[in-house]
């Protein structure tokens, strides 16, 4: 029985990327001392070797014999010969998302490590990590249920719904064709004409729609130096039906071999074709009782198998009832070894612009004594950089602007996040400017303050100024629609980031990871 | 049904599970075509060989094309297997893919309509997940060619078997160390490599005849075979190898102690055969069948029973093709990457020099016009060039040797 465990992760917010709390969550529940050690910030904060020694050090003073990895999807920073050091007389477990992806040039290297991986999607690779003499467990992917609960007027007002990115490939298509058919469908997501929603707003339409549609991922591969063009044949099993059944939506999912293991109850239904599509979802919309008894059992198999607590319940049987591996091998290729290389180098960029030069010396040690990297991206990277700096004072100058035009006048900013943490810092302007409340959708920071600045209801704003300054990068649009919504033309708004394209706070702090998102999108 | 199979043909016995397979479809379907497809390319050189393959393809009216890949061979281009696939029913068996399976036959395998493999069942995912239709049929032989002699067995412990591998000579010495006699034949032995038929007279003269799984190892290139073990993969020695010893054992009627792999008990029960994991436990296995006589004969009567029905290639392949659905063919969309096209290219090197130093020149340009200037991994170029200078020169000039 493990009583202390601790969680080497990245941290992220419920707004931002909400599986990684429910993944701690479930271990929290089920040991009584739990540490979260944030990799990307402390490597950041105290270079590799300082963070490689923290963790050393807690593991020693606290004696914590179990340690998971949460790994970030497709992220090789962390030092094998480290995790090998923390392994020796311990339990790792570790997680990985996206492994159809990353399993050949990053994932397995890691895996050897493991005493049990856990995975979040496709059951095969039990079997494949089998073959390398490693324990795994597949619960699927798993969620804070608390978060994803129906909501109780459970009004359908939408026939049918899809959130996600519809810009490419067979998404598009079938969608089109749903609505040249003539059905009543509503997208939201990145390509889409409602755009991208909140996670609260998730959850609404996935309880508000009739038919929720899912269909597997794929992927370029080729957008990845280090990634197997062949391995673009995987179809990634996605959570998202599990997302919708715990909200107690109706799923209809695209075909992919193992979601009869997700939901073996037969209360989800499957296409394969745009035709075999249309024609079920005509069937299920004409077929309110059905849908209703399917979604009702999905529900029930979801919370009883997906909620993160429940899982972890068993995964901690599982683990308790293993015992750690006395010899760790590692055996690393040169693909492995390239690809960590260059993130290395990505850190090392980033320590020397930021005047770390210590830090900067450490990694260019150990690049030196490996030699091997991808140049590709390294250039590229380089090159981002270059762009993100260029980026970044067109973007000031631009805000400057607009902040002086606003001089001496009565105004209140929409969101109290980091993003207006940082904009008070970056922009000494702002001290100009009458800043007479701030704004946020969250109820429990109503009444509470920024800089000495009240935090208030989006109902109350014209009792302030009406002037609105949007300061939120990832909801923007959204913020935007549902003012004009609640005030039509009363309100003068100002959104500031969208249209540069550029967010200041990710873009510095987190520059490798948003150069490797800037990857996805090219 | 007409089947057509593109294998080696191995003379007498030596590595004769290539034989065992072709007899395995030929007994069963006595029309089938079998072509050595090595020899006829260095017959013919590419172009013809693709033709008249296909020619036969269709003047045979053949429905089913099996392709028994030599380990690491990459004769084939993969535009040729798709129109191969376009034409008939394929079927691809790779007998190592363990090792081979990243560099070279998941590239491959896209074209198949139908892969086996020798290997545990856990090991066929690394295709399905490809969404390749994949089947284990676990290594099947001519059981013909095994004889339960039921003679007097006078070796307690014997090994069969390159024993320069890993952690074997470990083992053996292990046990020779407390005092038992191991006789050991093959690569490496006091021995020294025996025959087929004395291997069989082995086998049944033995009372424990050990077997070992860790045959991964990462070399560079054999030069016997011309494979390159160099684009396999480090990671893959985590890899255990399901070797078809155990059976070959059961089928001459004899008992196997066996190293654990995984998937060893999709071959044989616990009451067939015995396993260890260490040292200790194998010696400490070895003493209680050693004393337990009765126990041993008990096992091998029950494996035999198991392995002239669950590892006959005859039966086995007459239930599997009875079950195929030739109709069910899937859209194919073939990726490749550029490690496999650097392997096929440097893999031609071997054509290109072999057609160079027996002068023919068209034949030559015709390999060339493939390789062009495209990436090459140039040690196993080397290797290529050095061996076929060897054979096709050097052998001639002073051997007088083909």
């Amino acid at each position: 029985m493990y009583d202390k465990a601790l969680i080497i992760s990245r941290y992220h917010s419920d707004l931002g990327n909400p599986i990684y709390n429910a993944y701690t969550r479930g271990i929290k529940s089920q040991c009584e001392e739990v540490y979260f050690i944030d990799y990307f910030d402390d490597i950041n904060e105290f270079s590799q070797k300082g963070f490689e020694q923290k963790v050393l050090t807690l593991l020693e003073e606290k004696d914590i014999k179990l340690v998971f990895f949460i790994f970030v999807s497709g992220d090789a920073i962390l030092s094998p010969y480290f995790i090998q050091n923390v392994a020796k007389d311990r339990f790792i477990a570790m997680v990985f998302w996206d492994i159809e992806q990353f399993f050949e040039p990053i994932d397995r290297y890691y895996a050897q490590l493991a005493d049990l991986v856990i995975l979040t999607a496709n059951y095969e690779y039990s079997y494949i990590l089998k073959t390398m003499g490693i324990d795994s467990i597949c619960p699927f992917s798993l969620f804070d249920s608390t978060k994803y609960k129906p909501t109780l007027n459970n009004q359908q007002t939408i026939d049918v719904s899809f959130v996600g990115e519809v810009t490419k490939g067979k998404r598009k298509e079938y969608i089109k064709y749903l609505e040249d058919n003539g059905i009543n469908i509503q997208t939201y997501g990145v390509g889409t004409k409602n755009g991208k929603v909140s996670f609260e707003k998730v959850v609404d339409i996935f309880n508000s729609s009739k038919i929720n549609l899912s269909f597997t991922g794929t992927y370029d591969n080729s957008v990845y130096s280090f990634c197997s063009n062949i391995n673009n044949r995987i179809k990634q099993n996605k959570g998202k039906p599990i997302e919708i059944a715990l909200c107690g939506g109706f799923v209809l999912s695209e075909y992919v071999n193992g979601l009869d293991k997700v939901f073996p109850n037969n209360s989800i239904d499957v296409f394969e074709t745009k035709e075999e599509l249309l024609q079920k979802v005509k069937y299920y919309l004409n077929h309110n009782d059905l849908r209703e008894e399917m979604k009702d059992k999905s529900y029930k198999y979801a919370i009883e198998n997906y909620d993160s607590i429940v899982a972890f319940k068993k995964i901690f049987e599982k683990i308790n009832s293993m015992e750690y591996k006395k010899e760790k091998k590692l055996i690393l290729d040169d693909i492995f070894i390239k690809v960590h290389n260059t993130f290395r180098i990505f850190y090392a960029i980033l320590f020397l612009i930021n005047s770390k030069y210590s830090f900067f010396i450490d990694e260019l040690k150990f690049i030196l004594k490996y030699k091997k990297f991808i140049l590709k991206d390294v250039k590229e990277f380089i090159w981002f950089l270059l762009k993100n700096k260029f980026k970044k004072i067109k973007f000031k100058f631009a805000i400057n602007k607009i902040f002086s035009s606003l001089k001496n006048q009565d105004v209140v900013i929409y969101g109290a996040g980091v993003h207006t943490i940082k904009l008070f810092e970056m922009f000494p302007i702002l001290k100009n400017l009458n800043v007479k409340a701030i704004v946020d959708s969250n109820p429990n920071l109503w009444g509470t303050y920024i800089n000495g600045i009240i935090i208030i209801s989006p109902n109350d704003i014209l009792e302030y100024a009406d002037k609105v300054i949007i300061s939120s990068a990832k909801f923007e649009k959204e913020i935007k629609s549902n003012l004009i919504k609640l005030y039509q033309k009363r309100l003068n708004i100002f959104t500031l980031y969208h249209k540069f394209n550029y967010d200041f706070v990710s873009g510095e702090k987190d520059a490798y990871q948003v150069y490797r998102n800037t990857l996805k999108l090219r | 049904m007409k089947i057509l199979v593109l294998t080696r043909k191995m003379k007498g016995k030596a590595n004769f599970i290539y034989n065992s397979y072709t007899n395995g479809i030929t007994k069963n379907y006595p029309d089938s075509i079998v072509i050595d497809y090595f020899d006829l390319y260095f017959d013919l050189a590419k172009e013809n060989f693709e033709k008249k393959i296909l020619e036969t393809i269709k003047v045979k009216k053949i429905d089913i094309v099996f392709i028994n890949f030599i380990s690491g061979d990459l004769t084939f281009d993969l535009k040729f297997l798709q129109k191969i696939e376009s034409v008939s029913y394929l079927i691809m068996n790779f007998y190592d893919s363990e090792l081979f399976f990243e560099p070279i036959e998941r590239y491959y395998a896209q074209c198949a309509n139908l892969v086996i493999l020798p290997t545990s069942s856990a090991f066929t995912y690394y295709y399905k997940i490809l969404n390749i239709n994949t089947t284990s049929t676990l290594s099947l032989f001519d059981i013909k060619k095994y004889e339960n002699k039921k003679i007097k067995k006078d070796i307690d412990i014997s090994f069969i078997g390159n024993i320069e591998k890993k952690s074997r000579q470990e083992f053996i010495s292990f046990l020779q160390d407390k005092g038992y006699k191991v006789e050991t034949y093959g690569l490496g032995t006091k021995n020294g490599k025996v025959s087929f038929d004395e291997m069989i007279d082995i086998f049944n003269r033995t009372k424990i005849n050990l077997n070992f799984s860790d045959t991964i190892t990462y070399r560079s290139f054999n030069r016997t075979y011309n494979t390159n073990y160099s684009t396999v993969p480090k990671i893959t020695q985590f890899l255990q190898q399901l070797k078809g010893r155990t059976i070959e054992v059961a089928l001459c009627g004899s008992f196997t102690l066996s190293q654990d792999a995984l998937g060893i008990d999709e071959l044989f029960g616990k009451d067939e055969i015995d396993t260890f994991k260490t040292k200790d436990e194998l010696l400490q296995k070895v003493k209680y069948y050693l004393d337990n006589e009765d126990i041993i004969e008990e096992k091998s009567n029950l494996a035999y029973k198991t392995a002239i029905v669950k590892f006959d290639v005859e039966r086995k392949f007459k239930e599997l093709f009875e079950n195929l659905d030739l109709k069910n063919k899937i859209e194919k969309k073939i990726f490749i990457d550029d490690a496999f096209l650097s392997n096929f290219y440097t893999y031609h090197i071997l054509y290109l020099f072999n057609f160079l130093f027996k002068g023919r020149f068209k034949d030559f340009y015709q390999e060339f016009k493939l390789i062009e200037f495209r990436k090459l991994d140039l040690i196993t170029s080397y290797y290529h060039i050095t061996q076929q200078f060897k054979y096709q020169v050097i052998n001639k000039l002073f051997k007088g040797r083909k």
